[in-house]
């Protein structure tokens, strides 16, 4: 086990370092100088100059690079040009709430995706099969903005069940946290639980036309025994690795549904960072994303190696 | 064919039709401000209501059909230009240039494809060019990761043995044997990528960093439709629902198009949206 993760640690390596040249590159073409930015304007250009040199902007872009990185590798991802606040300060205000939107989604998605994909496997070709294939393909189709919109003009503007905008830290008051969650997970989760059902549904599919589910059968043991015991085990393997990396997915989804929901996360912060052309702000956060999503891969890697041995020995 | 796929391509006909026909058929121009009818109710003038200039709905979602469609199409294509010659080169030739390829489309795929349209549409400025390029360059590594599968599968082929020795060109291999044997599933690909284009377009538009106003395109119009969800409600439901239809008829019809073929061809690439 330790030697699989070293090997996939080694092998993360060079996608970490396309991500950091990306993620520095992109950021570099921005327009406008962040100098000038930062101070608005009318500026003395001598002192621009020097404003430019302390920061390192005059030095060749490959020593830029390396600066850069050795900054990042130390935790420093420098300071928000308009508020002058530390990026990973920022950061890690905003981090709570994209977090628990990404947990309660992720959650819904298992809750919702793994047992309807079981139940049309075993109902196969029936009504409820044909249904949900439909709707799966809908929800996959919908974007979660309007999604989130639709959602808040019913649940919210029209019945009042739930709050339509805001947040309400966990730590103040946990159930109303809940309450301003709820809406904006359900729309960032309904494509992945699309993604989830038919993924669930084609591996159970797969697992209960091979020939241990037979035996299982022919040994007269209880249907409810052979689903659950014997074919959902083994079909959930690829639905892990799947939805692992579908984490992404729900990653970039934040973005919009914190902006729908104005909900103060990571998302957000991002967008605001784009929009004032804060770029130490943007470079922080779409690196955290990045890596969030290669280490959710990692994570989820390993859990599929402790779960299957012949991973470990390939 | 499913009856799924008849949907799905019944769908996109419309949907098409609609891009291409809408000067002809619109009710008004895109742009024409109507001032005394600002934020008016669905009626027999407006059948979908106004928004808040005054201008037409319906008619704005009409012509939102060309640039989503346009923008889905044009960043698949070079997406598929793009991605494909890479894949094949990495999984023809192996070696060096394959590690090269592939760790560099890894490096792609490990951003959320809409934070990194965002990061480049940030750094190229708005407008429909950009986001072209940027969702072509999030939607490439799919195509990449899937031509080079299949060059790995088909190159095992004793067609592709025989073209050898019998002296044939790497280029005539390539492109006489193996990109046509792999064309059902980059089309299938094709399909599922055109729709997810069309939501990050919508996405990227939604958040004001991609088509611009007064161009009408369907995420910028659910914007505004967000910011009068109290007073006028159905504001975005068309937009909405126009981009619901088109890439549900993208995903019905690929869905239909991968039963009809092997279910197993597409594991070798994708990506999420």
């Amino acid at each position: 086990m330790v030697q699989f993760l070293v090997n996939r640690i080694w092998s993360m390596l060079p996608v970490l370092l396309v991500l950091s040249i990306v993620t520095f590159a992109v950021m570099r073409l921005i327009p406008g100088d962040p100098v000038e930015i930062m101070w608005g304007g009318e500026v003395n250009r001598e002192a621009v100059e020097a404003a430019r040199a302390r920061l390192g902007l005059d030095r060749p872009l490959p020593l830029q690079y390396l600066w850069w990185l050795s900054r990042v590798g130390r935790g420093d991802l420098g300071f928000s040009l308009r508020t002058h606040q530390p990026v990973t300060e920022a950061i890690a205000q905003r981090l709570p709430v994209t977090v628990e939107l990404t947990l309660i989604a992720m959650g819904l998605v298992l809750l919702v995706g793994v047992p309807l994909g079981v139940l049309v496997s075993v109902r196969r070709q029936t009504t409820i099969d044909t249904t949900t294939s439909v709707l799966s393909l809908v929800g996959l189709s919908v974007p979660s903005f309007f999604l989130g919109i639709v959602l808040i003009d019913l649940l919210a503007l029209r019945l009042h069940w739930l709050p339509s905008l805001g947040y309400v830290s966990v730590t103040e008051r946990a159930v109303d946290n809940l309450r301003h969650m709820i809406l904006p997970a359900v729309a960032l989760a309904a494509g992945l639980a699309a993604v989830i059902l038919r993924m669930v549904r084609g591996s159970m599919l797969e697992v209960l036309s091979q020939e241990f589910i037979l035996v299982a059968r022919s040994k007269g043991l209880r249907e409810r025994q052979i689903i659950f015991k014997h074919a959902l085990r083994n079909a959930l393997l690829p639905v892990v690795t799947v939805a692992g990396l579908q984490m992404g997915t729900l990653l970039g989804g934040t973005v919009l549904v914190e902006t729908v929901f104005g909900l103060p996360g990571v998302g957000r912060l991002l967008l605001d960072g784009i929009l004032a052309r804060d770029y130490p702000i943007v470079q922080g956060t779409v690196l955290l994303l990045a890596a969030a999503r290669v280490g959710t891969s990692l994570v989820v890697d390993c859990l599929y190696a402790s779960l299957d041995a012949r991973i470990r020995f390939e | 064919m499913a009856a799924t796929g008849v949907v799905g391509l019944a769908l996109l006909f419309v949907v098409l039709m609609t891009a291409i026909m809408a000067p002809a058929i619109a009710p008004y121009s895109p742009t024409k401000q109507d001032l005394d009818h600002v934020l008016a109710r669905p009626s027999r003038q407006h059948l979908l209501g106004t928004d808040d200039l005054g201008r037409d709905l319906l008619t704005r979602v009409m012509y939102g059909a060309r640039v989503s469609v346009t923008a889905g199409f044009v960043s698949v294509g070079a997406a598929a230009l793009l991605g494909v010659p890479l894949g094949l080169a990495a999984g023809y030739y192996r070696g060096i240039s394959d590690t090269i390829i592939m760790r560099t489309m890894d490096g792609l795929l490990a951003f959320p494809a809409l934070v990194l349209a965002m990061a480049i549409t940030a750094a190229l400025g708005p407008g429909i060019r950009n986001v072209i390029v940027a969702v072509a360059a999030v939607t490439c590594p799919a195509f990449a990761r899937l031509a080079r599968g299949q060059v790995l599968l088909l190159r095992e082929l004793e067609m592709v043995a025989a073209a050898r020795a019998v002296g044939m060109g790497d280029g005539r291999i390539l492109f006489r044997y193996m990109v046509p044997n792999m064309m059902s599933v980059l089309i299938i690909q094709g399909a599922l990528s055109v729709g997810q284009a069309i939501l990050t377009e919508a996405g990227l538009s939604f958040l004001g960093l991609g088509i611009q106003p007064p161009t009408p395109a369907w995420g910028s119009m659910i914007e505004i439709g967000r910011r009068y969800l109290e007073q006028t409600p159905w504001m975005s439901l068309g937009p909405g629902i126009a981009i619901l239809v088109t890439v549900l008829g993208f995903n019905f019809s690929a869905d239909a198009l991968r039963d009809a073929l092997d279910p197993r061809l597409l594991r070798t690439g994708g990506r999420e949206a």
